[in-house]
């Protein structure tokens, strides 16, 4: 093998490369960032403060097992990792949950973004030196799941009502991403109304899938959309309300994108855990999840060197609730927003997410009584921002031009959005009960 | 509304690294106006590096394509100061005429794979393709090393099969002559004719999947040439008597669904001329057709038993000069194979020495 051959292999594993690097690597980029005040509290020690953030923030992937690089589970696992850990939390890019805390609605269902309150404890101390403390202070140990189990199984309290699995494909050590398409029956013998979905590649596939779209499929066309998985997403919740609809006697289309990671792995599947609502739930609304494009047109170019925006404007024919935000790129997308521009012309924003990394593709759920609504006449409002430049740690070569493109070397521009498609009544009572609620009341 | 803040605070901050760039005209790495709409006309030629693959002699083929910007405008750049690539001695084979093509799904506008050099093992440098169009010139390069300090193999293309069996297939102006992939096959004679008089071009094509073997498709595209002048191509494919109705396939997996959900979706090059073929479903058995081509039309050519796909067109010329005609085969028949997933075609090239 010679050394252009080595080198490709060992780079080539572009989201096995990314994770590491994200975890891990290059601390010292961002070093002069770290402008934070060191810590005052002197009395700040793993065993009394730091290993219970840990568990609670860390160690559901840096454990043995996982797919954190490293186990954070004892103070002799966590000392080495003091820098980078600090690092990593102070830039808020561990735990990975890239949405802004100050832009935007804040209050979301799954949010595992560590609280300021906890951050400074770990500068602190990390500063004074990464005290032990007294071994009687330590938390018992958490119980945690197999790593193997789906994750939403402790929101639930319960295992996912139907499991749809992807048919196994080995994927090869080396070649270009492969997108594996099978067709599976759900079992479904009657229409039902999904609560929660959850997308799981197998434990040793988790590097090499990409991503995993899926798609209902009902005898002569199309079933709508079940879900979207990209690398780094737990999962979909949909609003006590509203209904996505799982068919009956519907078959799931997969499109399943991997990506060879230098190591083959054998019969690698994806399983989709879907919790429903009880059969008698029909819900007043019908929510869907869609790609919503920003590019527009015939497509976008990010010149070498270059950085781009785009921009795509969505209306809608009925009153909607928008229930999640997830925005979609690869290597160059540095940045997505989301507002919403009234008919009358005043702009909102929701959600920004200004440090967006293609490893962590989060569906920001929002809360129900803060999901924002739009009526008919309001437009959706995307940007997108890349960065072609060096200054991207992710970007791959910026000499490249960049277009759109299926593969991981080129980019795209788009979001999965999950809308509950109202009516007008159903508008006016969900503005009616928030402004109740937003109303302080007397006696 | 509770706890929604307008953005004028963080989002700006983290973002004025990007925005707030000087401004320079027809520096594209620093635009201008980066939310106006584009020009639809008079827009350049970007040249794109594609990628590269292992060759099994230890060499490395390296591929190129282009996103020609405009809407409508066929722009062409004569070989030349406004059309070369660097080190010399690969230059001359990169395309002069650069056609608007639009793909489905995330295939978007550009056309991938055109040409492709090969390297030697110990290949250690860059080789740029520049190209000038108008005013404006830019360059890219074709690369065995990706340089950020994470992804070293981002550019890595498969030569392995897909994973539902597709894989680029054989080209070749006869059954002994053949190749495959972008770097393809050029025919071994130069055709010779005048204005007006048609040649006869028959091309040998052989779906090499790693599953039950398959119709492919057939593009014609004028490659250099002088500036202005015009091929008219018109394909001699008979199709193939229509399959029993119990015998027709069923539908596709994907379908417009997937591809109208974000799929990946197959050839449509030319703004749609080739409705009917691509997606990412199963092959339809639409053959043919027969007679003239519109720009970059798709025909489909069936297979015939354990005999190779055959595809003849003729070509006629209105304007003297010398000519490359691009006969790209492609397997956009097949639901893992499409123009934005970078799989799977091959390319074969034509020689064409036309006189007044």
């Amino acid at each position: 093998m010679n050394d252009h051959r080595l080198s490709a292999l060992l780079g080539r594993g572009l989201w096995a490369g990314l994770v590491a690097f994200a975890l891990v690597g290059l601390p010292v980029l961002q070093q002069e960032a770290l402008a934070l005040d060191p810590g005052d509290d002197e009395d700040v020690t793993f065993t009394a403060d730091i290993a219970l953030i840990l568990q609670e923030n860390c160690q559901v992937c840096h454990q043995p097992g996982s797919i954190g690089p490293m186990a954070l589970m004892t103070y002799e696992q966590v000392r080495p990792w003091g820098a980078v850990i600090k690092e990593r939390v102070v830039h808020r890019d561990m735990p990975p949950y890239q949405y802004d805390t100050d832009v935007g609605i804040q209050e979301l269902k799954y949010d595992p973004r560590m609280s300021e309150e906890e951050i400074q404890t770990i500068v602190a101390w990390v500063d004074n030196g990464m005290p032990m403390g007294d071994p009687a202070e330590m938390p018992p140990p958490v119980e945690w799941p197999d790593p193997a189990q789906f994750r939403l199984i402790e929101r639930f309290g319960r295992a996912p009502d139907l499991i749809v699995r992807s048919t196994p494909y080995t994927v090869p050590a080396i070649g270009q991403d492969r997108w594996w398409q099978p067709v599976v029956e759900t079992g479904l013998t009657e229409d039902r109304c999904i609560m929660a979905i959850e997308t799981k590649p197998s434990v040793e596939g988790r590097m090499v899938t990409h991503h995993a779209n899926s798609s209902f499929r009902v005898e002569g066309g199309a079933g709508g959309r079940l879900s979207e998985y990209a690398i780094g997403k737990i999962g979909e919740i949909i609003p006590e309300g509203a209904c996505r609809t799982a068919p009956a006697n519907s078959r799931v289309g997969w499109d399943i994108h991997y990506w060879p990671n230098g190591v083959e792995i054998v019969d690698a599947t994806v399983e989709i855990g879907i919790w429903l609502y009880p059969e008698d739930y029909e819900g007043t609304y019908r929510q869907t999840l869609s790609l919503y494009g920003l590019q527009g047109g015939r497509g976008f170019d990010i010149a070498p060197h270059g950085t781009l925006m785009t921009q795509g404007f969505h209306g809608f024919d009925t009153p909607v609730r928008i229930d999640s935000f997830q925005p979609h790129g690869h290597t160059r997308l540095v940045a997505m927003s989301m507002q919403i521009l009234r008919a009358n012309g005043r702009l909102e924003m929701v959600s920004m997410v200004s440090n967006w990394s293609a490893l962590w593709h989060h569906s920001h759920i929002y809360q129900d009584h803060v999901a924002p609504l739009l009526d008919v006449g309001d437009k959706l409002l995307l940007t997108g921002w890349y960065d072609n430049t060096a200054n991207n740690r992710y970007n791959p070569d910026p000499d490249q031009w960049v277009g759109i493109g299926d593969r991981t070397a080129d980019e795209m521009s788009h979001s999965w959005i999950a809308v509950t498609h109202l009516d007008q009544e159903g508008y006016e009572k969900i503005l009616a009960e928030r402004q109740a609620q937003a109303t302080p009341t007397t006696d | 509304m509770t706890r929604i803040r307008l953005a004028l605070g963080g989002a700006t901050v983290a973002l004025i690294g990007l925005s707030a760039l000087p401004l320079q005209a027809q520096d594209w790495t620093q635009r201008e106006f980066p939310l106006a709409p584009s020009n639809s006309s008079g827009n350049f030629v970007a040249p794109y590096f594609d990628g590269w693959y292992l060759n099994e002699d230890g060499s490395y083929t390296m591929v190129f394509g282009f996103m020609n910007r405009n809407a409508d405008d066929l722009v062409e750049i004569p070989l030349g100061p406004n059309n070369f690539i660097e080190p010399a001695i690969y230059d001359g084979v990169q395309p002069t005429s650069f056609p608007v093509v639009s793909y489905g799904g995330f295939g978007g506008p550009r056309e991938r794979g055109v040409f492709a050099v090969v390297v030697p093992a110990d290949f250690t440098g860059d080789v740029w393709w520049h190209l000038t169009t108008g005013d404006y010139s830019t360059k890219v390069p074709g690369r065995l090393y990706s340089p950020g300090p994470v992804i070293k193999g981002a550019y890595e293309l498969s030569t392995t099969p897909m994973a539902e069996g597709s894989m680029r297939p054989l080209v070749g102006f006869s059954p002994d002559n053949t190749s495959w992939g972008p770097l393809g096959v050029w025919a071994p004679e130069t055709y010779r004719t005048s204005v007006g008089e048609p040649i006869a071009v028959t091309v040998w094509a052989y779906d090499r999947g790693d599953r039950e073997l398959r119709d492919v498709n057939m593009t014609l595209w004028k490659y250099q040439g002088p500036v202005g002048g015009q091929i008219s191509f018109v394909s001699m494919v008979e199709p193939p008597p229509p399959p029993p109705p119990a015998e027709a396939e069923p539908s596709p997996a994907g379908g417009a669904d997937a591809a109208a959900a974000g799929g990946r979706g197959g050839a449509a090059p030319g703004g749609g001329a080739a409705a009917g073929f691509g997606g990412r479903g199963g092959a339809q058995n639409l053959g043919g057709p027969v007679g003239p081509l519109t720009p970059q039309q798709p025909v489909r050519i069936p297979l015939q038993g354990t005999a190779p796909n055959q595809g003849k067109f003729s070509a006629a010329f209105d304007m003297p000069g010398e000519y490359v005609i691009r006969v790209r085969i492609d397997n956009f028949t097949s639901g893992d194979s499409s123009a934005g997933n970078q799989c799977c075609w091959s390319n074969a090239y034509v020689r064409v020495v036309v006189t007044e």
